[in-house]
């Protein structure tokens, strides 16, 4: 019974986006029979034919593109948190955190990318320091939010209880600072990704962005769009994948509480 | 003996670059496992005076000691209980969690002293040991609060205006459910309130304060015995004791209204 229920409910949850995406394919297909639709264009079976043809390929691209999506990634997390642990610390460096968050968020990765890959070569690293920039903006700001809405009484609980400040930040600031950094982890999940994917477009010997331009400039448009596709399918799995964390994490919202009428006072 | 002295305390703040007394010249002693009560109108000073006491926010000029020690050493000997007028629970952590939480930052191995659920038990909050803040109703927070103010055996327990969000009725039992637990443990307590028969029903001596600047005006003895009861609310002394509190909080109002009626 219960199990009928939760089938029902999953169809009717997927059933709208599924029911949209056929209704877009179908008019874009039939655009295309019609010739409406430029030669850069192609069908969305012609791009099905593409998957069929190459997803072997797709599959090897997309591997070191996720690997050094997740390690921007990481890599950008960590440092958030530790520019945002040392605001926290003293609070009189956190415009000056803020500011270099918003000097590394403003520079062109497209120019960066070359300079860059001069520097520490046209390796992992280099992928992974640009996917990290692109990254960085959204959890510094999630961390250093999330840090600031720490209320006054419980700072003062933990400095009458005379806590360390890295107890401060463990048990208290981090907490509180849990739904913000999740927020930051949803926008940045697929941001790391594009940046990995910029990053390959200038030089990679593998990868999502090396492929799309190989697509791009063998005049392969079934190919291209496949796989700008696959990379919308991989900023989408990383978004859930930061979705379904802060699920795990936070669990359902608390339930109502109980009046003090009800409350049951204790004897000894 | 005298557990919590304070010499000619002040606190001034700079509001807008004007200098602001908060509180002027208060001297009191409070004596060892006495329960003290200070009492005053909205910025009287009173908890800016027990923050003082926690070394939350230090006093500007006088000096305060707490067993012969500066506020600091004692807080950071863990030796200051705090409740505040918020519980300020940690919402992610159960009730017990809650209570523990002064051991984990005191590094004190959950197993030695007293037991949390002990604590639960004399706050009244058995059964509720698993449950989260939010599920708690406000009195049962406040309870949590308590009991985490008195997990690690404070030599002072400072309360500062602890049930000032209640109703009449459940704040009416809070207050003799929280002098069991104080007879009990035997700390040093100082209520901040501004409920005149709270203060009373609850202290050994009051001390009224007045406002701009905050400064002490008169002290009241309450010679009721303990534990107190609900029915000494009718005693003669209760309402001698009421009434000498009514008189220094209004003073030459209170008098004249007197004489007119």
């Amino acid at each position: 019974m219960s199990g009928a229920a939760t089938s029902s409910g999953v169809w009717r949850q997927l059933a709208p986006p599924a029911l949209t995406l056929a209704v877009v394919a179908g008019v874009w297909e039939g655009a295309k029979a019609a010739g409406w639709l430029p030669i850069t264009v192609p069908a969305p079976s012609a791009i099905a034919g593409a998957f069929g043809r190459s997803y072997g390929d797709l599959l090897y691209h997309a591997q070191p593109t996720a690997l050094s999506a997740l390690a921007g990634f990481t890599l950008a997390a960590t440092v958030a948190f530790l520019l945002g642990a040392f605001a926290l610390r003293f609070p009189a460096a956190e415009p000056s955190v803020m500011r270099f968050g918003v000097i590394v968020d403003s520079i062109p990765l497209i120019a960066l990318t070359p300079i860059l890959m001069v520097w520490v070569g046209n390796g992992l690293t280099g992928r992974i320091v640009i996917g990290t920039i692109a990254a960085l903006f959204p959890l510094l700001v999630a961390v250093v939010q999330g840090f600031k809405a720490l209320d006054r009484t419980s700072s003062e609980l933990f400095h009458v209880l005379a806590a360390s400040p890295s107890q401060k930040l463990w048990k208290l600031a981090l907490p509180v600072a849990t739904p913000y950094i999740f927020a930051g982890f949803k926008v940045a999940a697929p941001l790391a990704v594009l940046g990995a994917l910029i990053a390959e477009w200038v030089s990679a010997d593998r990868g999502l962005g090396i492929m799309m331009t190989y697509a791009i400039f063998s005049f392969d448009a079934p190919l291209a769009w496949l796989t700008i596709l696959a990379v919308c399918a991989l900023a989408v799995l990383a978004y859930g994948a930061a979705a379904l964390a802060e699920r795990l994490i936070l669990g359902a919202p608390a339930q109502a509480r109980p009046s003090d009428a009800g409350g049951g006072l204790g004897r000894s | 003996m005298t557990e919590i002295l304070l010499d000619r305390v002040g606190k001034s703040f700079q509001i807008d670059g004007k200098r602001v007394d908060a509180i002027e010249d208060i001297s009191i002693a409070f004596p060892s496992g006495s329960f003290t009560a200070l009492i005053g109108p909205s910025g009287c000073g009173k908890s800016t005076l027990l923050r003082a006491i926690a070394d939350i926010t230090p006093p500007t000029s006088g000096s305060i000691s707490i067993g012969g020690q500066p506020p600091r050493a004692s807080r950071l000997r863990h030796e200051i209980g705090f409740v505040f007028q918020d519980a300020s629970l940690l919402p992610w952590r159960s009730v017990l969690g809650n209570i523990q939480l002064p051991l984990e930052i005191a590094r004190i191995p959950l197993g030695s002293g007293v037991q949390a659920r002990t604590l639960a038990r004399l706050v009244g909050l058995e059964g509720f040991e698993t449950a989260r803040p939010a599920q708690l109703s406000g009195g049962m927070q406040q309870r949590v609060s308590i009991a985490r103010a008195l997990m690690l055996q404070p030599r002072v327990l400072l309360l500062d205006e602890p049930f000032g969000a209640l109703d009449e009725i459940t704040r009416q039992r809070m207050n003799i459910e929280l002098l069991r637990i104080w007879q009990q443990t035997g700390t040093t307590a100082v209520l901040v309130t501004h409920t005149i028969s709270e203060a009373v029903f609850m202290s050994d001596r009051v001390h009224v304060l007045a406002a701009r600047p905050g400064r002490l005006t008169a002290t009241i003895e309450v010679d009721l015995p303990r534990p107190r009861k609900l029915a000494m609310m009718q005693s003669a002394e209760f309402g001698r004791a009421e009434n000498a509190v009514r008189a220094a909080l209004f003073g030459d109002e209170f008098i004249a209204e007197g004489e007119g009626a």
